[in-house]
């Protein structure tokens, strides 16, 4: 049961990310209105990832409930996270994510090796949402056959 | 670049949709039910988006954000297809009409105010399947005014109810959507699992131990998976508890014929737990209390209630070592690990689970509820009349005042009939084959007569 549209067709998701990367790299093409609202959007995500992994912090608690959109964004993330080049644990980069948008929303300006961390992360999500995407098969045939 | 042929095709496309929402918006819903059409504006916004974005490529083919602009134009037709996908059946005439107003009335009493449809299909299936699209709408670049007011009017997450079709649409069966709305609250009902910290750290080194046997080392990605499923688990155990609370024995009756006719399967996977268990579990409930349902349809009506008593085929699990063998290679050998070693788990936490949605209704919904009580009423009230063709209707109450049936109540007075005096059901003398299912059919008609009746006396009550 999922309650919304399979992520790599989301482009809504691949909209923000896209956003939030020109806002990282300072590129003035985005009105200010609109980066307010992709950065409301960036902390919405990862704050949802970041709660949605939370139980897993700990094996002691897998069984605590969070909320469905929590844990489902947590999972595409996670496996997007845990398939690329990043060397860290997936569920310390959600957080850190988390923290830097904050920040952000905050008015408080990244360090480089934040922005660079946030950039690389992102990047790394839009590659997920582009190789699910490609990789996607076509509906297959039916076949009903009785023997 | 984009193409002046991909151009051509994504506009076609476009076109086509937008025909086809237009369509679909001037159809009448089962029960006037305004749910679809929110659903078909929020559809045709996505579309009116794709419009903009197919525009801004047509303008300048040649620009190098034309071929992205027109990508995404495509991609949201794409996502207004899968949308409009979703609401396939909802036009269907195996909707009856009749109770859509209290399918209603029980999420509105269960506290959910989310936007909603109903839909049927050919499957045995019943499902509550949701959307929070909201924040999907806001993200995207340059969307539609009309997808900005469509999503405004929506109370998210958008809700869609299925139900099976025509074939298996006896109404009895319908009690099982009390278990579907329960999905809808199961976030707000608070678990406190503390106390089975022992049983879960055991689970988990089984779990382990189980993997090992096939050459996997329990890892972070397990443990996604160990939480993916018990959540899902725990999930349908409290749409169980919230299925029995709200519609009594009729949901069990209904839930075990769903599962003796769909396909005699274990029923475990990722998403649920084990069928029997499930089963038994809610058979215990009904055993509950002094006197208990079990009790009621014993000495009220002669019905002696066994666990198997309308789903006889539903085969019990095998110990966990066995259920692997037997589930591996349809499962895979990591979620088979871990579902089969998840089951006592669930069978310990099953109380709990029913303890907290208790709690959760009596707090919220306590009308709600339904107990031996009232199912004992129910059968003074309307079993023998039922038996005579009437309907149940509404009852008179000792103080003189007369009371519409609640939807509860037919469905169990429908079961209780169903499985006990159906013979007492009669059909025209000239009726030789069949003759079951034409009792059960006219069981059907009278009961729909009742909900029908039932709702249009609460609702000129309610205008009165």
């Amino acid at each position: 049961m999922s309650p919304n549209l399979s992520p790599f067709r989301d482009i809504g998701l691949q909209h923000l990310l896209e956003n939030g990367l020109r806002v990282l790299q300072h590129q003035t093409s985005l009105p200010d209105a609109r980066r307010v609202q992709v950065v409301d959007g960036l902390v919405q995500v990862f704050s949802e990832a970041d709660r949605g992994g939370a139980p897993l912090r700990s094996q002691a608690s897998l069984w605590a409930a969070s909320e469905a959109p929590d844990f489902e964004r947590f999972s595409v993330f996670f496996r997007y996270i845990k398939d690329g080049p990043i060397q860290g644990d997936p569920l310390a980069e959600l957080s850190e994510a988390k923290k830097s948008v904050e920040a952000l929303k905050a008015g408080q300006g990244l360090d480089d090796a934040a922005s660079e961390r946030l950039e690389s992360l992102i990047k790394l999500l839009l590659s997920g949402l582009h190789r699910d995407r490609v990789a996607a098969p076509l509906v297959p045939p039916m076949e009903m056959k009785f023997s | 670049m984009a193409s002046q042929a991909s151009l051509q095709a994504c506009s076609f496309f476009l076109a086509r949709l937008t025909d086809e929402v237009s369509r679909l918006e001037t159809v009448v819903y089962p029960g006037h039910h305004h749910g679809p059409k929110k659903w078909l504006r929020f559809i045709s916004g996505v579309l009116d988006t794709a419009e903009i974005y197919l525009e801004r490529a047509l303008a300048d083919p040649s620009a190098a954000s034309a071929a992205k602009a027109l990508n995404d134009a495509e991609d949201l037709a794409n996502n207004a297809y899968e949308l409009l996908k979703n609401l396939s059946g909802a036009d269907s005439r195996d909707i009856p009409h009749q109770v859509v107003a209290p399918f209603q009335r029980w999420a509105t009493a269960l506290g959910i105010s989310n936007s909603l449809f109903f839909r049927a299909e050919h499957q045995p299936n019943y499902e509550l399947r949701w959307w929070e699209l909201s924040s999907w709408a806001t993200n995207l670049d340059d969307s539609a005014l009309t997808l900005d007011v469509a999503a405004k009017n929506i109370n998210w997450p958008f809700r869609r109810l299925t139900i099976p079709s025509h074939a298996m649409g006896m109404l009895p069966h319908f009690a099982v959507v009390a278990h579907e709305l329960g999905h809808a609250i199961q976030d707000q009902i608070a678990l406190d699992l503390n106390q089975h910290q022992a049983a879960w750290t055991d689970t988990i080194n089984r779990i382990a131990a189980r993997l090992t046997t096939v050459g996997v080392t329990m890892g972070a990605e397990h443990n996604v998976i160990v939480g993916e499923v018990i959540r899902s688990w725990i999930n349908e155990l409290k749409a169980d508890a919230v299925g029995l609370l709200v519609a009594g024995p009729s949901f069990f009756f209904a839930f075990s014929a769903f599962l003796e006719l769909s396909g005699r399967q274990y029923g475990i996977g990722k998403s649920h737990p084990p069928s029997d268990l499930r089963r038994h579990h809610l058979f215990q409930r009904l055993e509950d209390g002094q006197p208990s349902f079990i009790n009621v349809m014993q000495t009220d009506c002669g019905l002696t209630v066994a666990e198997d008593l309308n789903s006889p085929n539903i085969p019990a699990c095998p110990p966990s070592g066995t259920l692997f063998l037997e589930i591996k290679n349809t499962l895979g050998d990591v979620d088979a690990a871990i579902v089969v070693e998840l089951v006592d788990f669930a069978r310990v936490i099953a109380p709990t689970i029913f303890s907290a949605a208790r709690d959760h209704l009596t707090a919220n919904s306590a009308d709600l509820i339904y107990k031996p009580a009232d199912l004992r009423k129910d059968i003074s009230d309307f079993v023998m009349p039922l038996c005579a063709l009437i309907p149940p209707i509404e009852r008179r109450s000792i103080l003189g005042v007369v009371e519409p049936a609640t939807f509860t109540s037919i469905l169990n007075v429908g079961w209780v009939t169903l499985l006990a005096k159906l013979d007492e059901i009669p059909v025209p003398a000239t009726i030789a084959e069949n003759v079951i299912a034409k009792k059960m059919e006219r069981l059907h008609e009278l009961l729909l007569k009742a909900v029908e009746l039932s709702e249009a006396r609460r609702v000129w009550e309610e205008c009165a």
